[in-house]
């Protein structure tokens, strides 16, 4: 993985986000999933225009946080997101 | 991520956000079941774009599950356009139909382009001279066969929904196996409701106290119920006894807005609203709802204190105010299930010595 990928969330999934985090449904899993207020500023930026450089600016902007630490972050995050194939 | 959503579903019932909806898209229906409740009034139903319109507004009032029925909403002809407007809002989509139309061709069209989250389809009895008495259409058991068929090879989840009545009730094990063969899942509702206009004939369907006593009690049944041992019911004072108007909301084809399906009080039109937000809080009907919800709880609890069966009560307020004129009233159905399931949890609890906090259970809340 690296910081010029562009990912974008599956087509399928469903989602809304309340208070502050984003719950996710897709039709072939059988859990809901519900991502903390952090992780759902970078899903709902993965639209498939965003580089991860992109929004791990937005993040080290936003966010008390060193770039190396949400570096390290955001790339585990998004690998679970790739392995729960809710991302692209 | 599940206590997350604990959270979430806790904060969608006290502050009344709801995450569901249930869209009737027409009355129109290819079956004539004997106790349906629906009641056409023969005013124009949605247009396309008025439907489109309509969804746009429950997309902007975040709402997530969406449950598109009927009638029959496959007999509209703009069923696809609306399937496919309402995945690309983003919602989780839900159909409840009666299967009929859902061949192989039909299957995959749902599938590529609705992608339901789940397909329920009404089930009426394991033979077909029994589902055909309530349908009323020769041929319409096999139907719904070869629709979860189609489904399931299409990789969609399906349930099957039966509603339990004296011509069908002795069949509800075999209807068990039916599912279980298909790779279904099946929920039996033992309570039979009028019709939305008032019209009590079909209550004269619902089964036999004996088969409601065997329902509840009799462990061969176990796995065909909900709850393998009925649970009383667990309302906090303050607490509603359901979702009604809090967690989801109902729209029918003409667009009124219900505070959920068995309700039918309307608290605005959604072609008139600009936006649900405008009447959510607002609505006398829906304040009234939620606080009436709130009380019958309250009774229910009282009752439950008293010894009485009112704490295994699945009530519903939109059933006794259409049926007994008073929304709080224990109507008939309700209370004689309620009183096998208060026996089947009392025989339960002295043959393990368990009691409900040992075991941690609580009734599910009906929040549709």
């Amino acid at each position: 993985m690296d910081l010029t990928m562009v990912l974008t969330r599956n087509p399928d999934a469903a989602y809304r986000i309340y208070d502050g985090q984003a719950t996710v449904v897709l039709p072939d899993q059988a859990e809901v999933n519900v991502i903390n207020p952090i992780g759902s500023l970078v899903w709902d930026r993965l639209d498939g225009t965003r580089t991860l450089g992109d929004i791990l600016t937005l993040i080290v902007e936003e966010f008390d946080v060193t770039p190396e630490q949400a570096r390290a972050d955001l790339f585990a995050f998004v690998d679970s997101l790739r392995e729960h194939r809710m991302v692209r | 991520m599940a206590n997350a959503l604990e959270q979430i579903k806790v904060n969608s019932w006290s502050r009344a956000v709801p995450m569901a909806a249930l869209f009737e898209l027409t009355f129109v229906c290819n079956h004539a079941c004997t106790f349906c409740y629906n009641c056409p009034t023969g005013q124009k139903e949605m247009t396309t774009a008025e439907a489109f319109d309509a969804l746009r507004k429950m997309a902007e009032f975040n709402i997530l599950y969406l449950t598109l029925t009927g009638g029959e909403p496959l007999v509209r002809r703009d069923f696809f356009e609306i399937a496919a407007e309402a995945r690309r809002l983003g919602f989780a989509l839900r159909i409840y139909t009666n299967g009929f139309l859902i061949d192989e061709p039909m299957a995959a069209k749902i599938k590529q382009i609705a992608n339901p989250l789940e397909i329920e389809i009404s089930l009426h009895g394991a033979r077909p001279e029994t589902h055909e008495k309530l349908t009323c259409v020769p041929g319409s058991l096999q139907k719904v066969i070869n629709a979860v068929r189609n489904l399931r090879a299409q990789g969609i989840k399906v349930n099957l929904k039966v509603p339990v009545t004296r011509d069908n009730q002795e069949e509800v094990l075999d209807m068990h196996r039916l599912a279980i063969d298909l790779g279904a899942t099946i929920v039996f509702d033992p309570v039979i409701t009028p019709r939305d206009d008032g019209d009590k004939d079909p209550v004269n369907l619902m089964a036999t106290d004996d088969f409601l006593r065997r329902y509840w009690t009799d462990p061969a049944y176990a796995g065909a119920r909900r709850e393998p041992v009925p649970v009383p019911r667990h309302d906090a004072p303050g607490e509603a006894v359901c979702g009604t108007g809090r967690t989801a909301f109902a729209l029918d084809p003409y667009g009124n807005i219900f505070p959920c399906v068995q309700w039918r009080r309307s608290a605005g039109n959604i072609k008139t609203v600009a936006s649900l937000r405008d009447i959510w809080h607002t609505s006398p009907v829906l304040i009234e709802v939620r606080r009436t919800a709130v009380e019958m709880a309250d009774k229910l609890r009282d009752t439950q204190q008293a010894g009485k069966a009112g704490g295994f009560c699945n009530f519903c307020l939109g059933v006794a105010d259409l049926q007994l004129g008073d929304p709080k009233a224990i109507y008939p159905q309700i209370q004689k299930n309620a009183e096998f399931r208060q026996q089947a949890y009392e025989e339960w609890k002295a043959k393990t010595g368990e009691t409900l906090e040992d075991t941690g259970g609580v009734l599910s809340k009906c929040a549709m």
